[in-house]
């Protein structure tokens, strides 16, 4: 009985400790089955399940746990069973977004002031306006004395507490109701709002065995929650869009050109009407959970054994961007580059280990070398991928592998409709293993064309290009020789 | 989670007070309740480290024990800088999953510049630090899967770090090179891997491998071409902007030894250091430097030491491209000039440019054009160049035709060392005399 006794006390001490509420306030339960729309955009479209006790009639309702970066119009809820009920209105408060508007709750209550000299306690007078800039207006408390205490804020106060804040501020996002319940009880009812700040971007990692024919892929998804509040076990769908896919204004992502608007003094990015509508979802395979403020990465997939090709390319011809409608410009596409690119391929199919949608994100590759040591081998962006395509990512230029583009003759078969052009290509390698090499010839001058001479076997390649496939040894020198007729 | 010190202190208390700590405990759930069991894991036996321009790739090896199926553990020490997108954990004996990530602390962002602390609300002016928000933790904690426990196993744990970059630099001093170039030349060549560290990470005792070429971030301007960036349609920016560069080739440079990389520091690493290398002087008459039909007094050559990257004179490693400092004299009391030095493998040649030489002239003409077989005519063009020195000097001609209509080479007047498009000859020019070079090209005519 005695025990009881101390259990009641024990309960009504936790009560009273607990922040202020309005005695008829009800306060919804803490959210259950949250599940999340997270956009590539920031945006974060978030249901969850909660319950509240309802008396007939109107009712207060305190809904906790709420982001502070919440949308309050797209708060919606849809009773689970029950007699539900009708939303009178609503309110959305979070008091710690600035600390003038702590100040105005706490105008005539008491506050402490924390100077070298001391804590000082006192009524709130008036406090500056830190939106205005500290220190242009004092701090003024009146104390116990009846006395006025000023301070500048910049020089001497080091922190100004603000006690019981219960009593005067709603200190977390809380979204306050008032409903009409046709009868009492227990209800239970989805809730769904949208939220920013709430990022993710997909990252993969890739480390090739020492033969280079399979590799160890995995994927992760770095999710930060900026919403300004916590997020327990969580199901979430990725959502990717065509506006996500646009970089900030800030530039710091490599995306489309910058142009100056007409009478507009700062340059925007060419593209910046977008549409925010999903393109591709990628849920994540078990809930997450996130603390606010928090990046937390998960494992979006893993495939120990990964079949990969390593291709190489040789698409020397190098374009300045104005030789445009140059068709009869003798010096069209005579510059090159030596580079002979690298990509890596694989099939994402179920094949191979994966056969699912993938995410747009930077891939990371490594190189295993028999010693256990391992050598960052490139990096590519992977676009995003459905399941059953082949991906193909540039790794950068090859070690050891060199090409040349050289025009061997050009001649104006008739003058302004007909010209003929002679290539020779030179390709290099010293990269100590047997390598095949795709040469990509791009038949820039014209769509009317006709190869009317080549020593090597070639196909066409897409519009306007063709391709030769040159099997280089090791310390092996090769070139291909062909020309092309242009007719318009 | 309390200590057992803890829990005998409380059983010192009276009952009531113990019985309200576990009524308010129960009532108040498992807010403040303690994560799964995790084991840090921080025992780093060696550490290496690959630097890119701007990037660091960090491998530790760490030892761990392995419990089969899921288990949480921390990782210490990993910087803030790191990218823990790029977080690996592998092991060569067991296929590990890292499932889920995060570091420890974490800055919460949306208090502004109030927080709650204990009871209050607290504002602190002026602090650029947000109230109650830690430095972030080096603590990962990490949920990883094993297919079978393993005791004391190693780890490799691999991530990304931004900011760290290298530079390489050289001290090149020339011994014996005078006017009249009758002593023998020696060089004495200093390499220096400059390491940029700006992180708050540092790491000790580190393998360190270098990685990139370098040349795009340290030679080339990086400066926006001016006001005509404003219209990029219009023909006259082309004359100003600065053609895409070409992605340069990476190469990867072992660094000798061990170093502790210490936080927002330069270190210096030496990479190659010898003395009195025995080298030799060649001169060389470069194409694009010696216009084509050169009149009159003809074009001064560029005068090169060479050394070889070899075993044999103490050198014999890849070195990376970087500026290089040309001194005079073995008490470096003259200073010649800033050059770049280009990579160069192993048994390369190290080229070091003192400049053009006024007594070293060099011509390049036509000397002949001649019909030849139908829709063909052919092109001797002769090379020539005049030693004024008082001594026998080598000269290395690179040539290339100046021609854009096809051709080959019919004949030469030496041997042919150049390879592809680009014709290379070498020849012994006396003192006082003319030295001469010809080759003749058949010439494809152009169908006009």
């Amino acid at each position: 009985m005695r025990i009881l006794h101390i259990l009641g006390f024990a309960v009504l001490v936790y009560l009273a400790s607990t922040p202020r509420s309005s005695a008829q306030d009800i306060e919804a339960s803490a959210p259950k089955g949250v599940s999340i729309s997270a956009y590539d955009t920031g945006l974060a479209l978030v249901s969850e399940v909660r319950s509240i006790t309802l008396a007939k009639g109107e009712n207060k309702v305190r809904v906790r746990q709420m982001p502070a970066r919440l949308d309050p119009f797209s708060v919606a809820f849809s009773p689970l069973g029950g007699p539900g009920f009708e939303l009178l209105d609503q309110r959305f408060e979070n008091d710690l977004t600035s600390v003038d508007r702590v100040f105005k709750r706490y105008l005539g209550r008491t506050v402490e002031v924390v100077t070298l000299a001391g804590t000082q306690k006192g009524a709130l007078v008036s406090a500056p306006s830190t939106e205005r800039g500290t220190g242009l207006e004092p701090l003024v408390l009146r104390i116990d004395d009846g006395s006025l205490k000023m301070y500048r804020v910049d020089d001497v106060v080091s922190a100004v507490l603000f006690p019981q804040p219960g009593g005067a501020l709603v200190p977390e996002p809380t979204l306050f109701w008032r409903l009409n319940a046709g009868q009492d009880g227990p209800q239970r009812f989805r809730l769904s709002y949208a939220t920013e700040g709430l990022t993710w971007s997909a990252s993969y990692e890739a480390v090739l065995t020492e033969n280079e024919v399979e590799a160890f892929l995995t994927g992760r998804v770095a999710l930060s929650n900026g919403t300004g509040t916590k997020f327990d076990e969580a199901r979430i769908k990725l959502v990717s869009t065509e506006k996500g896919s646009i970089p900030s204004a800030d530039g710091s992502a490599a995306g489309p050109a910058m142009r100056y608007a007409q009478g507009a003094s700062e340059p925007t990015f060419e593209k910046v009407v977008a549409g925010a509508a999903a393109l591709q979802t990628y849920e994540l395979p078990a809930p997450v959970s996130l603390a606010n403020g928090e990046t937390r990465y998960v494992q979006l997939l893993s495939v120990a054994k990964l079949p990969v090709s390593k291709v190489y390319e040789y698409d020397g011809v190098k374009f300045d961007r104005f030789q445009r409608n140059r068709r009869n410009d003798w010096n069209y596409g005579t510059e090159y580059s030596r580079a002979v690119e690298t990509y890596l391929r694989f099939s994402n199919s179920v094949a191979t280990g994966l056969g699912m949608d993938m995410p747009p994100g930077r891939l990371r590759l490594y190189r295993q070398k028999a010693d256990g040591m391992m050598e960052l081998a490139g990096e590519d962006t992977l676009p995003p991928t459905r399941s059953g395509t082949l991906v193909q990512l540039l790794l950068g230029p090859a070690v050891g592998l060199l090409g040349e583009r050289e025009r061997t003759g050009y001649s104006e078969i008739t003058p302004l409709h007909e010209y003929e052009e002679s290539f020779e290509i030179r390709l290099e390698n010293n990269s100590g293993e047997d390598v095949e090499i795709r040469v990509l010839e791009h038949l820039y001058r014209w769509n009317q064309y006709e190869i009317v001479k080549a020593d090597t076997d070639y196909r066409n390649a897409g519009a306007q290009a063709v391709e030769f496939q040159v099997a280089l040894k090791s310390g092996g020198r090769r070139s291909i020789h062909y020309t092309v007729r242009y007719r318009w | 989670m309390k200590d057992p010190d803890t829990i005998g202190r409380l059983s010192g208390v009276s009952a009531l007070a113990l019985i309200m700590v576990m009524t308010l405990a129960l009532v108040v759930g498992a807010t403040a309740a303690p994560r799964g069991d995790s084991a840090t894991v921080s025992d780093i036996h060696d550490t290496a480290v690959t630097i890119g321009p701007g990037w660091a790739l960090i491998r530790e090896s760490r030892v761990m024990d392995l419990v089969e199926g899921e288990q949480t553990i921390v990782l210490d020490r990993i910087p803030p800088e790191a990218d823990l997108s790029s977080l690996s954990i592998r092991s060569r004996r067991v296929p590990l999953q890292l499932m889920e990530w995060a570091r420890d602390g974490y800055t919460n962002v949306f208090r502004g510049a109030v927080s709650t602390e204990g009871d209050s609300v607290v504002w602190h002016p002026g602090s650029a630090q947000l109230p109650g928000a830690s430095a972030v933790s080096r603590r990962v904690r990490c949920r990883i899967r094993s297919p079978l426990s393993w005791k004391k196993i190693g780890v490799d744990v691999m991530y990304v770090v931004h900011g760290p970059s290298w530079e390489a630099r050289y001290q090149v001093m020339v011994r014996g090179e005078q006017a009249e170039e009758k002593e023998p030349v020696s060089v004495d060549f200093t390499g220096v891997v400059t390491i940029h560290n700006p992180t708050s990470a540092s790491w000790d005792e580190a393998a360190v491998q270098v990685v990139g070429d370098p040349r795009a971030e340290t030679r080339l301007p990086q400066n926006d071409p001016g006001f005509l960036m404003v219209d990029d349609e219009s023909p006259l920016a082309d004359l100003w902007r600065r053609k895409p560069e070409e992605a340069g080739i990476a190469h990867a440079y072992t660094l000798p030894g061990k170093v502790a990389l210490l936080p927002q520091s330069t270190t210096d690493m030496s990479l190659v250091r010898t003395t009195r290398t025995p080298a030799s002087r060649l001169y060389v008459m470069d194409a694009s430097e010696v216009p084509f039909g050169t009149a009159g007094q003809g074009h001064p050559l560029r005068k090169f030491i060479v050394i070889r990257n070899s075993a044999a004179n103490r050198m014999g490693v890849a070195i990376p491209p970087g500026r290089a400092e040309i001194f005079m004299g073995s008490a470096r009391n003259r200073y010649l000039q800033e050059a770049w030095q280009e990579r160069a493998n192993v048994n390369d040649e190290i080229r070091i440019d003192l400049g053009p030489a006024a007594d070293m002239l060099g011509w390049r003409q036509s000397l002949a054009r001649t019909p030849a077989i139908s829709g063909y005519y052919e092109e001797t063009i002769g090379l020539q160049v005049l030693n004024q020195r008082s001594g026998a000097v080598l000269v290395e001609m690179r040539e290339k035709p100046p021609l854009i209509l096809e051709w080959a080479v019919v004949r030469t007047s030496l041997p042919n060392r150049g390879t592809g498009r680009s014709l290379k000859f070498l020849v012994e020019a006396e003192p006082g005399r003319r030295a001469k070079v010809e080759y003749q090209l058949r010439v494809r005519q152009p169908d006009l």
